[in-house]
């Protein structure tokens, strides 16, 4: 039965009383006057030394006894049909222990990419294996291929897909209704498509009422995932069930794949180990055609198979950020009120279309929008989720939207313009400490005035996530004083292992040191898959929750045995102390000690949210300052400012750590990365990680991370997700300081030198544009 | 043998269509799972193929992995 409960929600000098319902035997949120121990500390992650020594062991490292290794054949062209494999040459080639194809094991027999999944082999070593993929004959028909945006959506274009799969098509307004099976509504469609017509004509008069209104075209690009360790898994069958070290984002979703029986494994017990992840960004949930590969050769050689996939397999087919194509009008005041936006976006996720939408609206208050969006097809390989979704490449459109606005109507302040069409009660305070941190009202040399410019951009971001059920902790506390916190959930980099062992701590009143943490490993209970920003948020109040049990009952042993009454008893500074805070003379060890049994355990499940709190969505606020060179088109990032929050911060040094992470991503998006095809062959051009540009060391810029402390009362820990707002602004920010720097947009990313130089040069896409009415995208 | 199909998915929906919500494990997954039939964000893939086309070479998504499709599984294969 839920407890409802008064507790203080806020964050600086901002609180108010809030009534929260506890909910599944919930305990109460830490409050501001609470003195904490352990939490709030800057902690380095208990699994730091073990990463940067090399003794930590990741999936790929993973050398289990008669290890074979697997390798993926993969067409080399554009567009094809697999017409016939040939195995037989391959088979008997020296080492070769086992071998598939691809239209026998995946009923699938498109080549829709270069790239594509073709055949497998496994064999006794890797320079064997590339042997025998040599002699795989394989039989293609070619198709023609389009693998641009531009391409594949011009009149006449090859068909990218199969059947009746159109090149364009759209993702968002979509019905719900079936067009197949039962209760299926042909004219769900054609009702949408009405409803679109009807809100297009009203935005168009809402535009036209408006008092200025600005229109721009923006583009960003194919961005890979380009985690370290590459995706894969190490597979093993051992007695029947199949053991697998994977590279996952959900240790529980790989083996529900692997177990499942609509899948090609069928495995009957399926266990899954992923102690240590390297780099996830949303592309490994799923355990992928690799998994599934490693785990089918594995059972035909019955000896274990590493199928990690080389880089170039990473880059070209393990996922990506879909491009965009955004195109939008926006209305606004005088009074710096936005009153409408129109929106149409074409985004290319593979020769599939799912995913390709781009997120703008949700931040600021945007009046009434009419919001269109499509996918493209394109015979390329397949976006995956990446790190916020649709959320970078929207916001480098609406961010820079924002700015024209904001100099159409006189030259307002950029800031103050979002102040004003900006209601979050975080995000306000953000804005000023951003202003600050970055010197906004500093002197610069600007707009193309010298041969290297300064400016400065701003660019918000949020997310949603709290956390929730489904997860469950396990907390363990021996007679000789070990304490071990277990689940089953992997760490794809967010620091789960030391936070939760940080909120085990707390809650027992031992230090960070006294505490363990196993993780990874689905054989501990159910854990949550990280993505959403979930994980941290997920783990924590459950990891709480079987602490404060396990106190429970480790100070009843030793109130019985000392004659002691339980309910004047607490833990704090590894000691055993009374309510008025003196001390009893006993250790926690020596408390530990008194038991009877060998350990405590005590298994919790994380408790249901709390559906009210202080704020439903995380803020956020970044600020870059760019150096450009008018001559070179060089751009710098020479500093960000990214004030951030995400509830509750129970270890700041890894929630820094984070936002450091997303902002070079975000950094990186702007100005290096991309995907470069070759349009005649149809290939991936830069498939490695020489010639595919990632941030590096040097051109990071400082980055001035300020993090806001929230308590916002959405569960007994109340943390928020962190793992990828602080990407949704960055590329945006840049942006503008580019801007800002020349005094002439680029609207296009990454803002590469010759993008800036060709701005420069036509001054043809001034940053404030004639005001245009009627017109339509 | 008729095999189990997952309890998240409408009745209709094929068994083998997969995506990132299903492996939420929270209260709010249905919802969550729901709302990505419309999302502009969400992708779908088959078990089957492991891709996101089905066999029979069309896209994996709720309102096509349905009933009517040739590559649907059998009758007698749903529990």
């Amino acid at each position: 039965m839920a407890e409802e409960i008064t507790i203080q929600v806020g964050f600086g000098d901002q609180f108010h009383d809030l009534t929260v319902r506890l909910q599944d035997g919930d305990i109460p949120p830490w409050q501001p006057d609470q003195p904490l121990d352990v939490v709030g500390q800057r902690k380095p992650r208990l699994d730091a030394v073990a990463k940067v020594t090399g003794t930590a062991k990741f999936s790929q490292d993973q050398r289990p006894d008669r290890l074979i290794h697997g390798r993926i054949l993969r067409s080399p062209h554009g567009n094809a049909e697999i017409l016939a494999v040939d195995l037989t040459a391959a088979r008997k080639m020296p080492g070769v222990r086992a071998a598939l194809t691809v239209p026998d094991t995946f009923e699938d027999s498109s080549a829709r990419y270069a790239g594509a999944e073709v055949a497998a082999i496994a064999a006794d070593t890797e320079q064997q294996a590339d042997a025998a993929m040599r002699a795989i004959q394989v039989d293609y028909q070619l198709k023609e291929h389009c693998v641009t945006i531009d391409a594949s959506m011009a009149e006449g274009a090859p068909q990218v897909g199969r059947g009746d799969q159109e090149n364009v098509q759209r993702v968002s307004p979509r019905t719900r209704g079936r067009r197949r099976g039962q209760n299926s509504n042909p004219d769900a469609d054609r009702q949408v498509v009405e409803q679109m017509a009807r809100r297009e004509k009203e935005v168009d008069a809402i535009l036209a009422g408006s008092d200025s209104v600005v229109e721009g075209t923006f583009r960003t690009q194919v961005q890979t995932h380009a985690p370290l360790e590459t995706h894969g898994a190490v597979c093993s069958w051992e007695d029947g069930r199949l053991v697998c070290w994977a590279s996952t984002q959900a240790t529980f979703g790989f083996r529900g794949e692997m177990t499942s029986d609509w899948g090609q494994v069928k495995a009957g017990e399926c266990r899954v180990l992923s102690e240590y992840v390297g780099g996830g960004f949303g592309s490994k949930f799923s355990a992928g055609r690799e998994g599934v590969i490693g785990a089918l050769l594995a059972k035909e050689a019955a000896v274990p198979v590493k199928m990690m996939l080389d880089r170039a397999g990473e880059q070209t087919s393990a996922g990506n950020r879909p491009d965009s194509l955004q195109k939008m009008r926006m209305g606004v005041n005088k009074d710096g009120i936005i009153q409408a936006l129109q929106i149409r976006s074409w985004g290319t996720p593979g020769s599939g279309i799912g995913g390709a939408g781009a997120h703008n609206d949700g931040i600021y208050k945007l009046g009434e929008i009419d919001k269109v969006e499509y996918g493209v097809r394109t015979n390329c390989g397949g976006a995956k989720a990446h790190r916020a979704p649709g959320w970078p490449q929207g916001s480098v459109a609406l961010e820079q939207m924002m700015d024209m606005a904001a100099h159409s109507i006189g030259g307002l302040d950029p800031i103050e313009f979002r102040k004003r069409n900006d209601d979050h009660p975080i995000r306000g305070a953000e804005y000023d400490i951003a202003r600050q941190r970055i010197g906004w009202d500093l002197p610069r040399v600007r707009g193309g005035a010298a041969p290297i410019c300064r400016g400065v951009g701003i660019a918000s971001n949020l997310w949603f996530s709290a956390g929730g059920g489904g997860a469950s902790v396990l907390v363990r506390i021996s007679k000789d004083g070990a304490v071990e916190v277990r689940n089953g959930a992997q760490d794809i980099g967010t620091g789960t292992r030391t936070v939760m062992a940080m909120v085990a701590a707390e809650e027992l009143g031992i230090t960070l040191e006294m505490v363990s943490t196993r993780i990874g490993d689905t054989n501990d209970p159910q854990g949550p898959m990280s993505g959403g920003s979930t994980t941290i948020g997920t783990l924590t109040p459950a990891a709480r929750l079987a602490a404060h049990h396990a106190k429970k009952e480790l100070l009843a042993v030793v109130a019985e045995r000392k004659g002691w009454d339980p309910a004047d008893l607490d833990l704090r500074k590894a000691k055993v102390i009374r309510n008025d805070g003196s001390d009893t003379g006993l250790s926690f060890k020596d408390a530990c000690s008194l038991m009877d049994d060998d350990a405590i355990e005590v298994l919790k499940a994380r408790p249901r949210r709390n559906y009210a709190g202080f704020s439903d969505t995380n803020a956020g606020v970044q600020a870059a300052e760019v150096e450009v060179d008018m001559e070179t088109g060089v751009v710098r990032v020479k500093k960000m400012v990214a004030v951030a929050d995400a509830g509750k911060l129970i270890n700041p040094m890894t929630a820094e750590s984070q936002v450091r992470g997303g902002v070079i991503q975000g950094v990186s998006f702007a100005l290096h990365e991309r995907r470069i095809m070759d349009r005649h062959k149809g290939r991936m051009l830069n498939d490695d990680l020489e010639n595919y540009k990632i941030l590096g060391s040097v051109d990071c810029p400082e980055i001035d991370v300020v993090l806001i402390d929230v308590y916002n009362g959405k569960s007994n820990t109340q943390v928020m997700g962190l793992g990828e707002p602080p990407i949704v602004a960055t590329a945006a920010a840049v942006a503008n300081a580019v801007a800002d720097a020349i005094g002439v947009r680029v609207f296009e990313l990454p803002i590469t030198p010759r993008r800036v130089l060709e701005a420069i040069a036509l001054q043809e896409t001034p940053v404030v544009q004639p005001k245009k009415k009627g017109a339509r995208l | 043998m008729a095999m189990q199909k997952p309890e998240l998915l409408p009745e209709d929906v094929c068994p083998c269509l997969r995506t990132k919500t299903m492996v939420l494990n929270t209260e709010y997954r249905r919802s969550a799972f729901e709302d990505s039939f419309t999302a502009d964000t969400a992708f779908f893939h088959c078990l089957r193929t492991m891709a996101y086309h089905g066999p029979d070479g069309d896209d994996v998504c709720p309102q096509e992995c349905r009933p009517g499709r040739k590559c649907y599984p059998k009758a007698e294969d749903l529990t």
